[in-house]
């Protein structure tokens, strides 16, 4: 039984055993379609039909302004291959991307939560447009001594064929972990993604923070949480964020992180973001992630909600205080919001302040009366206490 | 790795041992707490699953197509799955014997979502009822695992004494949900603490 | 001795391994000759373990494909039955129900090769009757498809077992993969569906010996012929 750690943009780091790369291969070019008959016309044609099964995903996210803007970032850094990429945002609270030699990018959830701009967006974009330009996967496929590996990535798409039968996240997922790059291949993809970003007019600066930010998450988790992957290769990923800030700092010329942009654009699904994270209940390191989003939307009221829900949630001591405070700001914000009010009273409610609970619970309602525990909420509210 | 072979091992070997029997329409005890009168179509899937005694799974047609979970007491510092408990690294939600029904309610609901490893869960209806003559909750639950099936459920329980007696129920939304929805309701109305 | 006790526990396993279920004689057309149409053959290579790796599985290459198809069209031709593939979809709804229902098959399929045809397994409410069914809801497929019955194949490499059951394990409460892993490498089964009821009227599941390398024709056309042995006429 053999074991392929997950694929995608955290991999670099991982892929200790390095196959050298296969001898000269022409980059991929604007239009590219592998020669027919080829292995790689025949990984594609695996991989194209995967992609149906990705397309009929319950998981997809499919707000058109969500994936119309992760598009739009795309090309806008690799123009060139704008008409050759197909974006799919999937709905999973964890940090990662991918794209597949056909043209099949894969954004997660859990990746826009966490980029606190484009630019930030933009470095791993880049980088799997790296990966994608280069060939890493083909000349990792055709590399691979091992023929059941090769024969693998061919069957993977077998699965999704006849229009997405079985499990398509194992799909997803099974993709994200198929090809596995080497270090090499993690560096030349970095440099190709920073050279996109500068062209475009992204701050590269903001590459080595998406790997330090990811550092900051990882050492708020207790040791059980984290990762195997991740930790495992810890300081790969430290050296990996200095080379990137090594190389930042030659970058000339005026460069804009469009912060307001991404921020403005995300809005719309911000809550449901939040949710599926809060929803994963790694609460030391969702607090991680909702600092530094307090920081850039300091009355942002979903924000200011979801970290006092993180406190009520983990509720260990001293929690319930810095719930009620974050609440008690949230629900003072003018976009406040309704389950606000529930949370405060569900902790008067522990305190046993029943008039306090009384006055949030109605609030509660007030401001959503088809809410779907109305009247469960309901029955908290008690007269005469 | 390690872990995942003790895993397979341990199901081995409960594998081994797991059979179905039939539930007469009789009361049937969940552990010393909780007890429900029993529906024929159901079955018993007996056998030691994890680890405690008080839990016991029921299915008409096969797990896949339904399952009715019955939980005769999850106590403090507990979680909603039996095997969890030795090994919890899930990150599942932990039960406060101090929740309200809200609590246990919101306890219930990310448990389950947390077990089924998917963030396509929503909670509908959740209302106050009376669960085997105490004041409890129940709510319907839509969910997609990983196979992609979507799922609807209906949990329903109450806190007594600092425990969650609690009974919940999931099956495919096309035909199976509601194919034993009237047996599931008969069961929960039959609750007794 | 022990020899003997292998030997009768062998017999006895035979005798009780049931033979493919056979819920009615002879299929019933609306208009004449019935017509069954094919569902996408179900394929899966590989799994996810609880620990969110992935494990590649057995060698399969895309000549699988082609090779199970190419042996279900000599199966097709064999018979005096009106076989047809999955025409045209047109309208969303439809499509969405048939993809809809090819992945509760995929769920009911397991739970009858598991209750069904499982030592031990057997449910007792189900003892006397095999009332699986994949819902009157599929009706709208046989309106659009023009078909009477539809036949769902789904073949999976049985190593995807160990992460299943090892997720089985950790989502013991959920338990939607289980200890079905004795069923050998290849996990195949099929159904054929009336199309105006839901219910499964012919099932059967490939045995572990019964199945051959779906890369080579000549494996693909022997699952095939083994899973698909005993179709009704």
């Amino acid at each position: 039984m053999r074991r392929i750690p997950r694929r995608g943009f955290l991999a670099g780091a991982l892929a200790g055993c390095a196959d050298a790369a296969t001898g000269a291969m022409t980059p991929v070019g604007a239009g590219y379609r592998p020669e027919a008959g080829s292995d790689e016309a025949e990984l594609w044609r695996a991989l194209d039909r995967m992609e149906e099964g990705t397309r009929q995903s319950r998981f997809l996210l499919r707000e058109p302004a969500i994936v119309d803007y992760v598009r739009d970032v795309a090309c806008r850094l690799a123009p060139e291959q704008c008409g050759d990429l197909r974006v799919y945002v999937v709905r999973t609270a964890q940090f990662n991307a991918s794209m597949a030699p056909n043209g099949m990018m894969q954004v997660w959830t859990g990746l826009l939560l966490r980029c606190e701009n484009e630019a930030q967006l933009a470095t791993v974009i880049g980088h799997e447009i790296g990966h994608y330009i280069e060939r890493h996967s083909l000349k990792g496929m055709l590399d691979r001594r091992n023929k059941a590996t090769a024969g693998m990535i061919l069957s993977l798409g077998l699965g999704a064929a006849g229009g997405g039968l079985g499990s398509e996240l194992a799909q997803l997922a099974g993709y994200a972990s198929m090809f596995s790059f080497n270090r090499d291949q993690e560096r030349e993809a970095d440099a190709v993604g920073l050279g996109l970003m500068e062209r475009a007019g992204y701050p590269t600066i903001e590459a080595a923070k998406v790997w330090e930010n990811l550092i900051a998450e990882n050492k708020a988790m207790p040791q059980r949480e984290r990762g195997p992957g991740f930790f495992a290769t810890h300081p790969a990923q430290e050296e990996r964020a200095e080379t990137l800030r090594r190389q930042a700092a030659q970058q000339a010329g005026p460069a804009d992180a469009r912060q307001g942009e991404y921020l403005a654009r995300l809005r719309p699904i911000r809550r449901l973001l939040l949710q599926d994270e809060l929803a994963l209940r790694q609460f030391d390191r969702s607090l991680i992630v909702l600092g530094r989003l307090a920081e850039a939307l300091p009355e942002d009221a979903a924000t200011q909600h979801f970290t006092g829900e993180a406190y009520r949630l983990r509720d260990q001591p001293g929690d319930a205080d810095r719930a009620l405070g974050m609440l008690g700001r949230a629900a003072r914000l003018p976009d406040a919001l309704a389950e606000t009010q529930r949370s405060l009273g569900m902790i008067h409610l522990a305190r046993r302040d029943q008039r306090a609970a009384n006055a949030a619970f109605r609030r509660y309602i007030e401001l959503a009366p088809a809410a779907q525990d109305r009247l469960l909420i309901q029955s908290f509210i008690r007269e005469g206490a | 790795m390690k872990a995942i072979r003790a895993a397979i091992l341990s199901l081995g070997l409960l594998a081994g041992c797991t059979a179905y029997e039939a539930i007469p329409g009789q009361p049937q005890a969940i552990g010393n707490g909780l007890s429900v009168v029993g529906e024929p179509e159901f079955n018993r899937r007996t056998g030691a699953i994890g680890r405690r005694a008080e839990f016991q799974q029921w299915t008409a047609d096969g797990f896949e197509l339904n399952a009715l979970h019955l939980y005769g007491g999850i106590g403090e510092g507990e979680t909603l799955s039996p095997v969890a408990d030795r090994d919890n690294r899930r990150e599942l939600p932990v039960f406060r014997a101090n929740s309200n029904l809200a609590e246990a309610a919101e306890f219930v609901q990310a448990s389950i979502a947390k077990l089924g490893g998917t963030a396509l869960i929503e909670a509908r209806d959740i209302r106050p009822i009376a669960f085997g003559g105490r004041d409890g909750f129940r709510f319907e639950f839509r969910i997609t695992l990983k196979d992609e099936v979507e799922r609807d459920g209906i949990a329903a329980g109450a806190v007594a004494s600092g425990r969650l007696y609690l009974i919940f129920y999931h099956a495919p939304r096309q035909h199976y949900f509601e194919r034993r929805k009237p047996a599931v309701e008969r069961i929960i109305a039959s609750a007794r603490l | 001795m022990r020899a003997l006790a292998a030997i009768a526990l062998v017999a006895l396993l035979a005798a009780c391994a049931p033979g493919p279920h056979r819920g009615v004689p002879v299929l019933q057309g609306q208009a004449g000759v019935p017509v069954v149409v094919l569902m996408p053959v179900d394929v899966e290579l590989y799994e996810i373990t609880a620990g969110g790796m992935v494990e590649p599985k057995g060698e399969w290459t895309d000549r699988a494909r082609p090779a199970v198809e190419t042996a279900l069209a000599r199966f097709k031709n064999s018979r005096g039955i009106g076989f047809r593939n999955l025409g045209g979809v047109g309208d969303t709804e439809t499509r969405d129900l048939i993809l809809r229902t090819i992945r509760l098959h995929g769920a009911v399929g397991q739970a009858i090769a598991i209750h069904r045809f499982s030592p031990g397994q057997t449910l007792p409410s189900k003892r006397e009757r095999f009332d699986w069914s994949l819902g009157a809801e599929v009706a709208p497929i046989g309106r659009a498809q023009r078909a009477d019955y539809a036949l769902f194949v789904h073949l999976h490499d049985s190593y995807s077992s160990g992460g299943r059951v090892a997720m089985a394990v950790a989502a013991s409460v959920l338990t939607l993969g289980r200890a079905y892993i004795q069923m050998g490498r290849q996990e195949g089964f099929a159904s054929l569906v009336d199309l105006r009821t839901g219910e499964i009227v012919w099932f059967n599941r490939l045995l572990e010996s019964a199945g051959g390398d779906l890369r080579t024709p000549e494996g693909a056309g022997r699952t095939i012929a083994a899973l698909l042995q005993d179709f009704p006429r």
